[in-house]
């Protein structure tokens, strides 16, 4: 799975790179949208299917909270430090880590409030935390535990990266992944600005 | 995004419907495997036809590899801190 998970996106920019015509960009988007939507659709089936998951999720309860919290911190804190090694002003770095994986937006609110530049930091920042939980996620449901595999994915663990958590885990925990994505794509538009107007 | 909700709670509603079997999941696993091929191959070519993105990408992809890489790290960290004493608890 893993392999294929690779082979796939390595296959796509590939492809993107080097055949694919230009004109056919917007279209991309459309494909995606429609491919990710299809997915959702049988993630759902999945979750309907499962009688007792409602009685699951009331048992773990806390963690509905406690998971986007610590992807909150974790952000916050990783960013903080990356911002002292790369010598980039807080106020920056901490706008930057509150991207939580969401690229498409938080890319865009830098390239509003500050510069282009950062606006593709903040893009390509998002863009590795996503391959990153492409490469993770199967590892932290075999090593650590299936909660985990929710961390990498950030804001994309409600679209994105949804099926892949639902493949390695189970529905119980595909619903805290989507109530997780709901969360911190909230916070995105509200922590960006606020992390960058802190001086 | 509000197309994401509407496609989960039509899932959900088809699902609730439908009686549990290995068969059934099979489907459902193969639908989702196809259809995860696809989402990733299609955005790895929005990233391959991103021109100026890929011109950039020296400059700052190093910065952007560094931030993904310590807030995925920590949030790693903090998720399994906290999910891991909440599974113990419950046990």
């Amino acid at each position: 799975m893993t392999l294929s998970i690779l082979l796939s996106i390595g296959l796509g920019i590939l492809a993107g790179m080097t055949f694919l015509p230009e004109s056919i960009a917007p279209y991309m988007d459309i494909f995606t949208t429609i491919a990710l939507n299809i997915l959702i659709l049988f993630v759902g089936i999945d979750i309907g299917m499962n009688k007792h998951i409602f009685k699951d999720i009331k048992k773990h309860g806390a963690l509905l909270f406690l998971i986007p919290g610590m992807i909150v911190l974790g952000s916050v804190v990783g960013s903080y430090i990356t911002g002292l090694i790369m010598n980039i002003e807080s106020n920056l770095s901490l706008a930057i880590g509150s991207g939580f994986g969401w690229y498409s937006l938080s890319g865009i609110l830098l390239t509003k409030l500050h510069t282009a530049e950062v606006g593709a930091i903040s893009f390509m920042t998002n863009v590795f935390r996503e391959i990153y939980a492409i490469l993770l996620i199967p590892f932290l449901a075999k090593y650590l535990n299936d909660y985990t595999t929710i961390a990498p994915a950030g804001a994309a663990s409600m679209d994105t990266m949804l099926p892949l958590v639902s493949r390695y885990t189970n529905p119980e925990v595909v619903v805290i992944s989507f109530f997780n994505g709901v969360v911190l794509s909230a916070l995105v538009p509200i922590l960006v600005p606020f992390f960058y107007a802190l001086k | 995004m509000s197309s994401i909700i509407i496609a989960l709670i039509i899932g959900i509603t088809i699902g609730s419907f439908i009686k549990p079997s290995d068969k059934v999941k099979n489907i459902t696993g193969k639908f989702q495997f196809i259809g995860v091929t696809l989402l990733l191959f299609s955005m790895g070519a929005g990233l391959g036809l991103n021109k100026d993105l890929l011109s950039n990408l020296r400059e700052i992809g190093l910065t952007g590899f560094m931030f993904a890489t310590l807030t995925t790290v920590f949030s790693i960290f903090f998720v399994y801190l906290v999910s891991n004493a909440v599974l113990r608890r419950s046990k």
